[in-house]
């Protein structure tokens, strides 16, 4: 039994369980790159929050297209029609929210949590009143409150994918527009940029990815594709493409192995599993993530602060004055002081050669004091080490003359 | 050339319970970015310090570093004699503008009345005399007009009086001061100016970012001259002579003038 099991979770994860399993998964996973890709873009506009807003705002619409396709055409389960009814009242909400912003004094925060809270608990008014109807289908509709892949046709994985793929091509076209607006709107308006509509392309990609999400992930949980995968990929770069390409390898690498999940253990409710994987992902780099990590900061933290204050140390003993006891301890740790309080020889010649580092450092701190106070760690380094190799020979020329 | 006879023994160096404030060995990065270098400076009962710097010296940081807002790499700051203690009400601060909720829903006057919470206490009402303390702080910055206006319709001069008017409520010894002239008419810069000097005059202990060098000599007492670490320090008359703002500035590079030796 336990290895059949483990058979049939590894044929899944080949995309060798079934022609619509394979179909599920390579949709869902399409989806979460194209999520972690225009998330990026998001985040970095600081307006990942609208993404719940937009969320929670299709529920009614989900539960409206349902009602007329009952009424119809005989039956509401149908994706097109029900992801129609999605995004139309996900553009009200997002009207909401704007109108909100713009005509009062709340702040954008107060506008979502309004906006969200009002469309959800009207769509979850709808929502009772179509469970309560003797049609047929409906049962498939709380799968979008939390996605449920396993319940999902091929037509719909197909529908998923193209749609995936085109807010990722789109997103993809769009990069310089995108990143000039983020990162300053005034000079890509400057450029002759209409910030205006690549904000409303931008945010019209958005809906179009929550849309098409709330079939795998649910709309409750949607957001989370949206804002982790970035998050996670912004600890490990400082470069936009490289950023891009982890946040959507995590948002599609979550997809992938949740909606895995869902196929092996078809109660399972996918959305779910996918953030909770997403997360995991991110608590692993929030912690081990190379300089933006936490470990990495915090040994980098201590690693600065003793080598400012043994610098510091040296200076006062070539100065003749007495550092205090934890830059003693320092000194003594760094084998520089001896037994009797006293430097060693090499204490001697590292604290002369600190000494007229130093001076380079005052030197450059007088001639060009704002590119020095800018310089990262200025003065708790060889001079040598950190500024180019002429501005030093100009620094030690001038040392000399002086 | 440092026995150990060199090393003067531990606990000489301080002897400062007098002093208002002093810093000592205070260093302060961001990130790895050094922003203080082993800042030292004093300041004495009824001075008025002026903290100058170029961008970046780190002239603001050297005030929220003093009332524990920045975390320090290593140094002391010692306030007479003792450690900084937030809420005892001896330092009050005056932020740099623009660190406030403007939309916040509170008149000037309420705000001046936060200053005496450090006295009235988190839990027990404000009363109607701490009121009529409030209004009066206002009044003597010129400011009681406009005591009952949300703050956000306040002009620029007129916040940064409100904030001296919560500070004064304060009633502390020693007054940290960010930029208070920043923005201000002439008249509101002569009027925020005498306040500082009353205050100093009754033994206060005042240091203020300032930016204007023209008005340093007539404005204060002391300055201190700040680009990363202290370049000098002393009375502004002193200081002004010699050629330690140059040097702050980092002016004869630009003019090409030969660096003379430091």
């Amino acid at each position: 039994m336990e290895g059949t099991g483990l058979a049939e979770l590894a044929r899944i994860l080949v995309l060798d369980a079934g022609y619509n399993t394979a179909l599920v998964m390579a949709g869902s996973t399409v989806f979460g790159v194209a999520a972690g890709v225009i998330g990026c873009f998001t985040m970095l506009r600081r307006r990942s929050m609208i993404s719940d807003a937009i969320s929670h705002a299709t529920l009614p619409g989900i539960a409206l297209a349902f009602l007329c396709g009952l009424a119809v055409f005989g039956s509401g389960r149908n994706i097109v029609l029900l992801s129609t009814g999605a995004a139309a009242t996900g553009v009200l909400g997002i009207l909401a929210v704007h109108w909100i912003r713009e005509r009062t004094r709340l702040g954008e925060d107060a506008a979502i949590g309004t906006v969200l809270s009002g469309f959800f608990g009207a769509g979850v008014v709808l929502m009772s009143h179509v469970q309560t109807l003797p049609a047929a289908g409906q049962a498939g509709l709380d799968g979008f409150l939390l996605g449920a892949t396993a319940t999902m046709t091929a037509d719909e994985a197909v529908a998923i994918t193209v749609a995936s793929v085109l807010v990722m091509a789109a997103t993809l076209a769009l990069l310089r527009p995108f990143a000039a607006v983020c990162l300053d709107e005034h000079h890509a308006s400057n450029l002759g940029l209409a910030v205006v509509t690549t904000d409303m392309v931008m945010t019209a990609l958005l809906l179009l990815v929550v849309v098409t999400g709330l079939k795998t992930v649910g709309l409750i949980l949607v957001i989370a594709l949206v804002i982790i995968p970035p998050v996670t990929a912004r600890f490990w770069t400082e470069r936009l493409g490289v950023m891009l390409a982890i946040s959507g390898l995590v948002g599609g690498g979550a997809c992938y192995a949740g909606s895995a999940a869902s196929a092996f253990w078809p109660d399972m409710p996918t959305g779910a599993v996918i953030v909770i994987l997403a997360a995991m992902a991110c608590a692993f780099s929030v912690a081990v993530a190379p300089v933006r990590g936490v470990v990495s900061r915090l040994v980098h933290a201590r690693r600065f602060r003793r080598r400012v204050v043994l610098r510091q140390a040296l200076l006062a003993c070539s100065r003749g004055d007495r550092p205090d006891d934890d830059a003693l301890r320092i000194l003594r740790s760094a084998g520089l002081l001896g037994a009797d309080a006293e430097l060693t020889m090499r204490g001697h010649a590292k604290a002369a050669a600190t000494a007229s580092d130093w001076r380079l450092w005052e030197l450059y701190l007088e001639c060009y004091p704002e590119r020095a106070l800018a310089t990262p760690e200025w003065g708790s380094r060889p001079i040598d080490e950190v500024l180019p190799a002429d501005t030093v020979a100009e620094l030690r020329a001038r040392a000399g003359s002086g | 050339m440092i026995g150990p006879e060199a090393i003067p023994p531990a606990g000489r160096v301080l002897s400062t319970t007098d002093l208002p404030l002093y810093v000592q060995g205070l260093n302060v990065a961001y990130g790895s970015r050094p922003v203080l270098w082993n800042v030292e400076f004093s300041a004495t009962a009824g001075s008025l310090t002026a903290v100058v710097g170029p961008n970046g010296a780190g002239k603001s940081t050297l005030l929220r570093a003093v009332i524990g807002q920045v975390p320090r790499l290593s140094g002391h700051v010692r306030v007479f004699g003792r450690g900084f203690e937030p809420g005892d009400g001896t330092v009050a601060y005056v932020p740099q503008q623009g660190i406030v909720d403007w939309e916040f829903p509170a008149s000037a006057l309420d705000v001046v009345a936060m200053g005496l919470y450090g006295h009235i206490g988190w839990f027990r009402p404000v009363r109607r005399r701490h009121r009529a303390r409030a209004l009066e702080m206002l009044d003597r910055v010129g400011l009681a007009d406009s005591a009952g206006r949300q703050i956000g319709q306040l002009s620029g001069g007129q916040r940064q009086r409100m904030f001296i008017a919560r500070a004064l409520a304060q009633d502390a010894e020693i007054y940290l001061l960010d930029e208070p002239l920043a923005g201000v008419d002439a008249v509101t810069e002569t009027r925020i100016m005498t306040i500082l000097r009353d205050l100093a005059d009754a033994g206060r202990t005042i240091v203020a970012v300032h930016h204007d060098l023209e008005t340093l000599q007539e404005y204060f007492t002391h300055a201190l001259l700040l680009n990363g670490r202290v370049v000098e320090a002393g009375p502004v008359g002193g200081v002004v002579a010699s050629a330690s703002i140059d040097r702050t500035y980092g002016r004869f590079a630009t003019a090409g003038a030969g660096i003379g030796a430091g």
